[in-house]
């Protein structure tokens, strides 16, 4: 296939090298894929690091930036994965010296390059495994997921609250979350994410590149 | 593995069996859910610092000379080691800096203020910015040395001009 057919592809198919071609030449559609591509890796790390949601916003703002700006002086568009793996890391690090607040964190976490891998695969697979739940909700009918969104907060609402606010009587409640949860097992989200085999992220070359973090 | 009581223990498998049990599983939606907020944060600021790059380029097409892009070669918070968890009460300020080909600058960050020096020493005129605008611009001395009286939030970069030309910071929260 020629390369200009691929280009008419939708971005989902697109190359990493063809994304990373398209964002230097200002395509914010190439961009936003190359990005949605990446965040998982982006949330495990900043999850590695116990980092606040506005510290993870600043350190997830600054490697896009960062990687705006090296994007043109990336040889292999293959190791993006790995640069920004290592750059989220070293944000991460700098963060958690800079704040001021204690940090409640082994100070040996991703330390060591293979623990540092080990975690971050763990994290990896709950991302990816929080992914799935998440898109598996946005298949379900909206009564089902408004009511299993409402006794996912935290604290959980009492069921007299949940009659309240969704108006439905306090003995429904028990069944349609059973029936809400029973479809999300069914959800095409959760089947192919158990169909998947795990550790796809990466993808690559991004490991090699990860070493050297 | 108590203190372990959380899913993070040890390689996992896919939860196939484990999602049988509606507990687990509705357990296993509260995390996904609790962690939407930093998701779309991370999400958001992608959207941003693209703006913020776009604008990057727009600025080096009106520069007769070229943009130069200074990296961080000295960062006081994570010098000499980066591990470790460090308290910064005992230190007064951090101490940045960046540089490029021959030339550079120096910052020292406190509580309330940023003062820096040009390098190698010579005057011009230094702009703080944020991915979505300026913060604050003020003229140097006649040796470089500026003051600018802010606390930036976020990543920040330094916009330096001079008669030889301009350069930037690369991005980095202060």
């Amino acid at each position: 296939m020629s390369s200009r057919e691929q280009l008419g592809r939708p971005y989902g198919e697109r190359t990493a090298t063809q994304l990373v071609a398209g964002a230097l030449t200002g395509d914010e559609g190439s961009w936003s894929e190359i990005v949605r591509r990446h965040t998982n890796l982006v949330m495990a790390r900043v999850r590695q690091f116990r980092l606040t949601p506005q510290q993870a916003e600043d350190v997830a703002q600054t490697v896009w930036l960062n990687l705006l700006e090296h994007l043109g002086d990336l040889r292999e568009p293959e190791a993006l994965p790995g640069w920004i793996s290592t750059a989220t890391r070293h944000e991460c690090i700098r963060m958690t010296n800079v704040s001021r607040r204690s940090i409640p964190v082994d100070p040996t976490t991703g330390r060591l390059d293979a623990q540092d891998d080990v975690e971050l695969d763990r994290e990896l697979l709950r991302t990816e495994r929080h992914a799935a739940l998440r898109a598996a909700l946005a298949e379900l009918p909206p009564h089902q997921r408004e009511l299993l969104l409402l006794l996912s907060t935290d604290p959980p609402p009492s069921y007299q609250e949940v009659s309240a606010q969704l108006g439905i009587p306090v003995g429904s409640i028990g069944p349609t979350r059973q029936r809400g949860l029973a479809r999300l097992r069914q959800t095409e989200a959760i089947r192919t994410y158990l169909a998947t085999p795990s550790g796809a992220v990466l993808g690559e070359g991004g490991r090699d590149v990860l070493a050297l973090g | 593995m108590s203190w372990h009581s959380d899913d993070v223990s040890l390689p996992q498998p896919r939860p196939a069996d484990r999602w049988e049990d509606d507990d687990a599983l509705a357990a296993d939606l509260v995390q996904a859910l609790r962690e939407e907020d930093v998701l779309q944060r991370v999400s958001a600021a992608a959207s941003t610092a693209f703006g913020a790059h776009r604008g990057m380029l727009a600025l080096r097409e009106e520069l007769a000379t070229d943009l130069l892009l200074l990296s961080l070669v000295h960062d006081s918070s994570t010098a000499g080691e980066l591990t470790g968890v460090r308290d910064r009460s005992g230190q007064p300020s951090r101490t940045l800096v960046f540089e490029g080909e021959g030339v550079g600058v120096e910052v020292e960050v406190t509580d309330g203020a940023i003062e820096g020096q040009l390098i190698p020493a010579r005057p011009g005129r230094v702009v703080l910015r944020r991915p979505d605008g300026d913060l604050a611009a003020v003229d140097t001395d006649e040796v470089g040395y500026f003051r600018l009286e802010a606390r930036p939030e976020g990543p920040v970069r330094l916009v330096c001009e001079t008669t030889d030309g301009t350069c930037v910071t690369e991005w980095l929260p202060w």
